[in-house]
């Protein structure tokens, strides 16, 4: 190469410019930095990430718009749980007092027949008693429950004819027996006592 | 031509990944240094982005197994282009595309061109591969001759001459007319 050559050689202006319009970079696939970390690794050069520092470096960030959305679902959501909470917890309330009402009548009816198997069964006692006063005693008691009852059960249903019947037989048996109605009193207080 | 990134991060990021196998730092090396290895061994390769990617590939695996020897005397990124360059001229060679530019034979004439002119870029892919090598490396990169000779294991006369051949040819092909009737070099 002569000097001349050389001198023909040089870049001109023109051909400097078309140079450095010349892109100097250009990104290759996405996938190369993948196959390349994974063939680093495959030959020990590279160590993979631990999960813990994987987790460490991880930074969610979420719009604005984004976050407002989620707040405002998580509201309705909340607000939706509590409305069908409250209306299921009113139904259970009714129910619960239906039940309660219902076990009310149960136990009501299963107090009158445990009372009223007692009553009998002093009666009974009564009636084995040969002691004069106490049985006297113990019948006049005897009838005036048996009269408060088939007044109740009366109370009850007015129409009820065996209730009224005893009713009607203590009436006259009261019509006949004025004195009887003063002991009987004084023994009621006994009794209430 | 050349701009280089900050040297002092790429030591701390190579020293990473060296004595750490740290994947995160070999991320910031291969995402500072990727794209201007890419376009130069794309270039040396005449636009054939398969094998662009392929060289890269190797190169960084090759880098990557070098570091420890690594003596800090030149900026990262000319040793790693120098590293994609041999694996460049390895792959051209396999292809029975390079020929020792010390024992180039005749100079190289561009074929007829009946088209229309050509673009920068078309042309130098169109160069033979030496040629190309030595103008990508000179008028596109800005190494000097000597730096050209060290990575290619040339003397920087040998790399003048093969970048005279160069531009000679690629104003030819730029000029198709000219190109059609200019003397043989």
């Amino acid at each position: 190469m002569n000097p001349h050559d050389e001198m023909e050689s040089e870049l001109t202006p023109a051909e400097r410019e078309l140079f450095a319009a010349l892109p100097r970079e250009r990104e290759p696939g996405r996938l190369l930095e993948e196959r390349t970390v994974r063939a680093l690794r495959e030959r020990g050069l590279l160590h993979e990430r631990t999960p813990a520092v994987e987790g460490r470096r991880r930074v969610l960030r979420f719009p604005a718009a984004w976050i407002s959305g989620a707040i405002a679902a998580g509201l309705a959501l909340f607000l939706g749980g509590l409305a069908t909470g409250q209306y299921l917890g009113q139904r259970h309330a009714t129910e619960m007092v239906s039940q309660v009402q219902a076990r009310d009548a149960q136990t009501a009816a299963l107090l009158v027949q445990q009372t009223g198997t007692a009553y009998v069964q002093a009666l009974s006692k009564l009636t084995a008693d040969t002691t004069g006063g106490a049985n006297r005693q113990g019948r006049e008691v005897a009838q005036q429950m048996l009269k408060q009852a088939a007044d109740e059960v009366v109370r009850m249903n007015p129409n009820d004819q065996v209730a009224s019947g005893i009713l009607a037989a203590f009436d006259r048996a009261g019509a006949n027996r004025p004195a009887a109605r003063g002991d009987t009193a004084s023994n009621q207080r006994v009794v209430w006592f | 031509m050349r701009t280089e990134t900050a040297p002092a991060a790429d030591r701390a990021l190579a020293e990473a990944l060296l004595l750490n196998g740290d994947e995160r730092a070999f991320r910031d090396l291969y995402a500072r240094h990727t794209p201007r290895l890419f376009q130069v061994v794309l270039r040396i390769l005449g636009g054939a982005e398969h094998d662009a990617e392929d060289v890269v590939q190797e190169t960084w695996i090759r880098a990557t197994e070098k570091l420890g020897g690594f003596r800090w005397e030149a900026a990262f990124g000319t040793w790693l282009t120098g590293i994609g360059l041999n694996v460049a001229r390895q792959l051209l060679r396999k292809r029975g595309r390079w020929v020792d530019l010390d024992d180039a034979p005749e100079p190289w004439r561009p074929p007829p061109n009946e088209g229309d002119r050509i673009d920068l870029e078309r042309a130098i892919a169109l160069l033979p591969a030496g040629y190309r090598t030595v103008l990508v490396l000179h008028d596109v990169e800005g190494y000097r001759h000597e730096e050209i000779g060290e990575m290619l294991g040339i003397a920087p006369g040998t790399s003048k001459s093969q970048l005279f051949n160069a531009r000679r040819s690629l104003r030819q092909l730029l000029e198709p007319a000219k190109g059609r009737t200019h003397e043989p070099a």
